[in-house]
């Protein structure tokens, strides 16, 4: 691993367990970016005295995965149309977003963040679409977020056959991926069951859900209500399913996490968890489900592995990571510090778009764009008279952007 | 013809000239008339059936039984933004559906919903399969149009205005029962429907002394006390009312031309419950609607028993045309009528030995 910036990790808790990151490449950089993730979703709960943190401290290697080495996607254009979707259907941990849209620069800022859940902020308590730059979907009911992913999935394979049919896998710009963050109550809700069912037989490889099993929910351990095998049963729904397992010796439920002494066996594997993501991309004839094993709010002392049961107050208290597993100062780095100078910084809002394995495609002018009717937005019957009498054929190819953007008919 | 019917049609005839919408249902398409003719299935391929032929990139879509998903789903290909989607089941289970449809509403995401078998219309499945509440529950919900056409071209002009809608979702209230086609070169043409509620038949002999206004297959009920009471020298205006969120959207004037602030003897009659039709009839206004489940019958039976009728409308009519004149109570608290006519009853009153029970040891 390079060891660019060896001061931005000098401070961090020797007993908390590194993040196992060589594979994927994150350096010193990215570790101290993903500990700041946690201490500003701890920090942003306890400024505004409510909300959640645990899971936004838990999955920060996760989400600083997915927006800087997994999805496909550009902050400076967050409606480009070859995006990554990315679904957080536990809406509830709405700073797992929010935190991710400000490092990788999609206009949130510091303060967006410390206005967590207030009057007009960018941040409501749930991800909500047309309000925050880079949300795709309203979340919070749970399983809700899981199931509309599902009709995401079908709509982009629908989509490739109506506008880019003959390009070759992985090689149109209708091909994105669709990617989810599912929580232990994502799984109980029926209608992930339903939907879950459905992409299965639709075979909806484009599809990965993330499944945050940290054996937490609002009653304290989920052994009271949810004990099935859910690898067994997404198995039977046709999904290829793989586990990974940061938990260590923290075992199968929040009693036995909570008994131990919580750091040494703790251990954050992102390189497994990156091949896990990669590889479903790569797959063909199934969706995929992760179910990546977390302790909740690791590393919090006290808040880790518990259920939020008494009050804000307290909460704000008990979820306060150990001081001492960050650098000397609070204030977070700035995302443009934090990336070493060698990588680039997609966060930094540039116009590259991420793509995995360093395929950087530039499908803007590399190869013609699909055709597509250049009126067709899904209201053309307004826009357009004549659409109810005369089919809208798909234009020739052409080279211009293909923009998703609204405008005036011209057919 | 069914409204359902007409609607299959309209998709069919949809078909070719909107590439972008696409849809089906949750295992009734053949009930729901939601498959655009000869247009190939979503699935899989090696996944199709011999009735349901289709490929990877099919255009019919087959969510099963799964309402819940299906609602969802919609939500996720219309979040993707280039598609249309639609899809359709019976309207009593947009109850399964309802979470899905709120968050449509709440994402501004423009679904369109096709919820056939409207009303006891349905017949011999019975109070199980029945909307009664749901018009009303699903008016409730902000930023959803609730279009229930009251024949075939209200159909056609619902679905057109649908498409013309691109920031919200819509439902279509369909029925089952066949309905008459109204005779347009006597009526209202049906472009009204745009408006939410127009005039369909203009009182004769007069300004109108009362105002029926009807949803879906109800229209043809006030159509019929309407010949009641002009043969009775009572001036009667008729207005089909398909889409009240539309129609709440018209300027003042309009809706003033439509329900004349002057006439306040006005009757409302739709197979469902009265909630939200008070704050359009008015004190002096009688309600002709269903407080109670319904029952498995054919359609005739059901519409005749539970006192859904042409001569209950007209009966209502002059009962708010006198109360208009302060001759009859204003704004009863229970709507008319007020319970099943004969000993038939569905209140849930098991606990009693319901009157439907066939079980001897709870009478």
């Amino acid at each position: 691993m390079s060891q660019t910036a060896p001061t931005l990790t000098a401070g961090r808790d020797e007993s908390l367990t590194r993040p196992i990151a060589d594979e994927v490449g994150w350096t010193d950089a990215d570790v101290r970016a993903v500990d700041t993730v946690r201490v500003l979703a701890a920090d942003a709960v306890q400024h505004a005295g409510h909300g959640h943190p645990g899971t936004a401290m838990s999955l920060a290697p996760l989400a600083y995965l997915l927006y800087q080495d997994v999805m496909v996607h550009d902050p400076s254009d967050p409606h480009w149309l070859g995006r990554d979707r990315f679904v957080l259907s536990a809406g509830h941990s709405s700073l797992t977003q929010y935190i991710q849209l400000y490092l990788s620069g999609y206009g949130m800022e510091l303060d967006d963040i410390k206005a967590l859940r207030t009057w007009g902020s960018a941040t409501p308590g749930h991800p909500e679409v047309h309000h925050t730059t880079g949300v795709e979907i309203t979340t919070g009911p749970l399983g809700s977020g899981l199931a509309s992913a599902v009709g995401m999935a079908m709509a982009q394979r629908r989509q490739r056959g109506l506008l880019d049919p003959d390009a070759a896998p992985g090689e149109s710009p209708f091909d994105h991926h669709v990617w989810v963050v599912a929580s232990d109550g994502d799984l109980m809700e029926g209608v992930s069951s339903e939907a879950s069912s459905l992409a299965g037989h639709q075979e909806l490889s484009n599809l990965t859900v993330v499944y945050d099993q940290n054996f937490i929910s609002i009653e304290d351990d989920t052994d009271i209500s949810f004990s099935e095998d859910v690898a067994k049963r997404y198995e039977a729904y046709g999904w290829h399913v793989e586990t990974v397992d940061w938990r260590g010796r923290a075992g199968d439920s929040g009693d036995a996490a909570r008994a131990d002494d919580g750091t040494g066996p703790y251990t954050e594997d992102v390189d497994a968890l990156h091949a896990a993501l990669q590889a479903s991309r790569e797959r063909t004839d199934r969706p995929t489900l992760v179910i990546l094993r977390t302790v909740i709010a690791w590393p919090a002392p006290t808040a880790r592995d518990t259920a939020p049961r008494t009050g804000p107050r307290s909460a704000r208290t008990r979820s306060r990571p150990p001081r001492s597993c960050w650098a000397s100062t609070r204030r977070p780095p700035s995302p443009s510090r934090t990336r070493s100078s060698s990588t680039p910084a997609p966060w930094s809002g540039g116009a590259r778009r991420r793509t995995p394995g360093g395929r950087s495609a530039t499908w803007r002018g590399a190869r013609p764009t699909p055709r597509a009717p250049v009126c067709w937005t899904g209201c053309r019957p307004r826009s357009c008279p004549r659409a109810w009498t005369r089919p809208c054929p798909p234009s020739r190819p052409t080279r211009r952007a293909w923009r998703p953007a609204r405008r005036p008919a011209r057919c | 013809m069914a409204t359902r019917k007409a609607s299959g049609q309209v998709l069919t005839a949809l078909a070719p000239v909107m590439p972008e919408l696409w849809g089906g249902s949750a295992d009734l398409a053949g009930s729901n008339n939601t498959t655009m003719e000869g247009e190939p299935s979503f699935v899989p391929d090696g996944k199709a059936t011999e009735s349901f032929p289709g490929h990877r990139y099919g255009r019919t879509l087959h969510f099963g039984i799964r309402e819940h998903a299906m609602g969802m789903s919609l939500n996720g290909i219309a979040l993707e933004g280039l598609t249309r989607p639609y899809g359709g089941t019976f309207l009593i289970f947009s109850d399964y559906m309802r979470p899905a449809v709120r968050l449509a509403a709440l994402q501004q995401l423009p679904v369109v919903y096709v919820w056939t078998h409207d009303s006891i219309g349905l017949g011999e499945d019975g109070p199980t399969h029945q909307p009664v509440e749901h018009l009303a529950a699903l008016r409730a919900i902000p930023g959803l149009d609730v279009v229930r056409p009251a024949d075939a071209n209200e159909t056609a002009v619902a679905w057109r205005t649908i498409l013309e809608t691109v920031d919200h979702p819509s439902a279509l209230a369909l029925t089952r029962q066949n309905v008459p086609t109204l005779d347009r070169s006597v009526l209202a043409p049906a472009d009204g429907v745009a408006r939410g509620g127009y005039v369909l038949a203009e009182a004769e002999g007069g300004d109108p002394q009362v105002v029926l206004i009807g949803t879906g297959s109800e229209v043809q009920l006030a159509l019929g006390a309407r010949d009641q009471l002009q043969a009775d020298g009572v001036p009667t205006r008729v207005v089909s009312m398909p889409c009240r969120e539309w129609f709440d959207a018209q300027d003042q004037s309009y809706r003033d031309e439509v329900l004349p602030p002057a006439v306040r003897a006005r009757v409302s009659v739709e197979a469902g419950v009265a909630q939200g039709w008070r704050e359009l009839v008015g004190d002096a206004g009688r309600i002709v609607s269903l407080e109670h489940f319904g029952a498995s019958a054919d359609f005739e039976t059901l519409f005749r028993e539970f006192g859904l009728t042409a001569d209950a409308v007209a009966k209502s009519a002059r009962e708010s045309i006198e109360a208009a004149r302060g001759e009859a109570p204003s704004a009863p608290g229970t709507s008319d009528p007020q319970e099943p006519t004969d000993d038939e009853s569905t209140l849930g009153d098991a606990g009693e030995g319901g009157t439907r029970s066939t079980d001897e040891t709870q009478k």
